[in-house]
């Protein structure tokens, strides 16, 4: 089994030191809360054979030392690897040791004996800041980079939308990282779907493990996701394995954190703080590896602002994050998707791929989407199961939308903030008239039965008002 | 003859190496404790002579974390001693 488990960080941490007791000292520290990729080296003759064969994540480095001391060592590494921070412990308790030091690039200066709380800030500090400069550095070429994205990891995924492109090169940036993911966005945008995207590209050997939060109270979300001992409450007949055990050295994807309980919260935290859990019914800690993946379709800066979202949980996920746009915004995709969708409803229902006409994209268009692609989905699903003839009829998607619209019309108008009261001097009704017929034609793309059902008015109606401005 | 406050200086640097051991394994033994007690709480229920440092399980559940704690308050004295130590000799 443990050769098995996943190495963190990826790269290793190369620890100098002359005194082998410390050595082993710091490599238990380090072990303890997590950090299994260590090398060690008492001799610091050998430190650029090291760093030649290995790709370095952090040094350690002791100050006083035989042969070559570690001002000295400094001075050699930071021209050839200044990617790599390098934190001095040393028995030496001089300001002008320290300044010197971090002159010569030094990531961070601390007297022995260190307190291991102190440390421990110290080395996730500089493993974050170098991490961060990283990726910063790999999204830059990313970004610029004319290369097409042919990853199969986003075959799933339909789009030709720019936007989407940019997540995608952004997934490939940030998939390796070790820190959470958080991926915002309104339902059925395809959180679940990138998830995995971002599974497949970080190649990990566990399990994709998805959980929805939503609806768990406090007690189901801690036994889902920690499990429990055999006894642990009534009921607890056996010991079971919670979900963060089953995605060891694998992706959790724990979707609708939106909607936790505040004390659920708090274990969230811990889990991704300390990458810390107790089972239910014992007080023994268990260590998770897993890269954890969060999704939500609220705003969670909101959420903080209601004081239903903690703050310090929301800056713990800050770091990698990134927001689907909804289909509504992405309408360049929308005969891509129906095509794709009209496929997959007719080998299920084992019939003919129908053709539309193409004014079929314009309707569609008109349409908010509150469900995203999941709702055109079932929308094309049953619009193919009504279907008798070879051309698709576009009067199941005119029904479907035309009973959607209006419920959402009231909802606007009747909101005292409406954009109505937040005009100084009102425009006449022949003003505004105008203004909603013409947005009515521009978003049906000047169709005009399309435009009259948007408006709540019959096509003549529309058609007489628009000859009467004419005139 | 080496001068006094060269000596101690030196003597010092040696002193806060060992004791840098001593602080950073403290708490490591200290959660591991922490860890084996609700394994051995269960054993011990089962073996009811066991005893652990020749003491009774019970006895050591509320002595063992008070040595530990002991041992990190003295490393935290030894740090301020030899700090005020080598203050003394600078002044």
């Amino acid at each position: 089994m443990a050769e098995n488990l996943k190495l963190y960080p990826s790269k290793p941490i190369l620890i100098v030191d002359d005194d082998s007791e410390l050595l082993k000292t710091f490599n238990a520290t380090l072990s303890s809360a997590g950090f299994n990729n260590t090398l060690l080296c008492n001799d610091s003759r050998k430190i650029f054979k090291i760093l030649e064969k290995n790709e370095i994540s952090l040094i350690i480095l002791d100050l006083i030392m035989p042969h070559l001391r570690g001002d000295e060592l400094l001075e050699q590494i930071m021209p050839i690897y200044p990617q790599v921070p390098v934190i001095i412990v040393s028995g030496v308790n001089d300001v002008s040791s320290a300044v010197r030091c971090l002159n010569k690039g030094a990531y961070n200066y601390m007297v022995k004996p260190v307190e291991r709380g102190a440390f421990l800030q110290a080395i996730n500090n500089a493993l974050d800041s170098s991490e961060i400069r990283n990726e910063n550095i790999r999204l830059k070429k990313q970004f610029f980079s004319d290369t097409s994205i042919e990853n199969k990891a986003f075959s799933p995924i339909i789009t030709n939308n720019n936007k989407m492109k940019y997540i995608f090169r952004y997934c490939e940036v940030v998939a390796h990282s070790s820190q959470p993911i958080l991926i915002t966005g309104e339902t059925g945008t395809g959180k679940e779907l990138f998830a995995q995207a971002i599974y497949k590209l970080a190649e990990c050997k566990g399990e994709f493990v998805p959980v929805n939060a939503a609806g768990l109270d406090d007690n189901l979300f801690s036994d889902t996701l920690f499990g429990h001992k055999k006894g642990a409450f009534t009921g607890a007949s056996k010991t079971r394995r919670g979900l963060v055990a089953k995605a060891q050295n694998g992706v959790l994807f724990l979707d609708e954190i939106g909607d936790l309980s505040i004390p659920s919260q708090v274990k969230l935290l811990r889990l991704l703080q300390e990458r810390e859990y107790s089972p239910l019914g014992t007080d023994l800690t268990s260590r998770s590896n897993a890269k954890i993946i969060l999704g939500t379709h609220r705003d969670l800066q909101e959420q903080i602002k209601k004081e239903k979202f903690r703050k310090d949980l929301y800056y713990r996920l800050s770091m990698h994050q990134f927001h689907l746009p909804p289909l509504r915004e992405r309408l360049d995709d929308m005969p891509l998707l129906l095509n794709e969708f009209l496929k997959h409803a007719s080998k299920d229902l084992g019939k003919k791929t129908p053709v539309y006409h193409p004014e079929l994209i314009n309707l569609l268009s008109t349409y908010s989407f509150p469900g995203n692609i999941r709702e055109l989905q079932s929308m094309v699903f049953e619009a193919v199961s009504r279907h008798k003839s070879r051309m698709l009829s576009s009067s199941a998607f005119e029904k479907y939308i035309g009973n959607t619209q209006p419920e959402n019309k009231p909802q606007d108008l009747t909101d005292h903030n409406n954009w109505a009261s937040k005009l100084q001097i009102l425009p006449s009704l022949k003003d505004v008239t105008d203004i909603i017929v013409d947005e009515a034609l521009k978003r049906s793309n000047g169709n005009q039965r399309i435009a009259s059902n948007l408006l709540g008015i019959t096509p003549q109606a529309l058609s007489k008002r628009l000859k009467n401005r004419k005139t | 003859m080496k001068d006094s406050s060269v000596t101690i200086a030196e003597t010092s640097h040696k002193i806060n190496n060992m004791n840098h051991a001593i602080m950073l394994n403290a708490p490591i033994i200290k959660s591991a404790w922490n860890d084996v007690i609700s394994m051995l709480k269960e054993y011990s229920e089962e073996l009811e002579d066991f005893t652990v440092a020749g003491m009774s399980f019970e006895q050591a559940c509320s002595i063992i974390p008070e040595l530990i704690s002991g041992i990190e308050n003295c490393s935290l004295n030894i740090k301020n001693a030899v700090g005020d130590l080598k203050k003394s000799i600078s002044d």
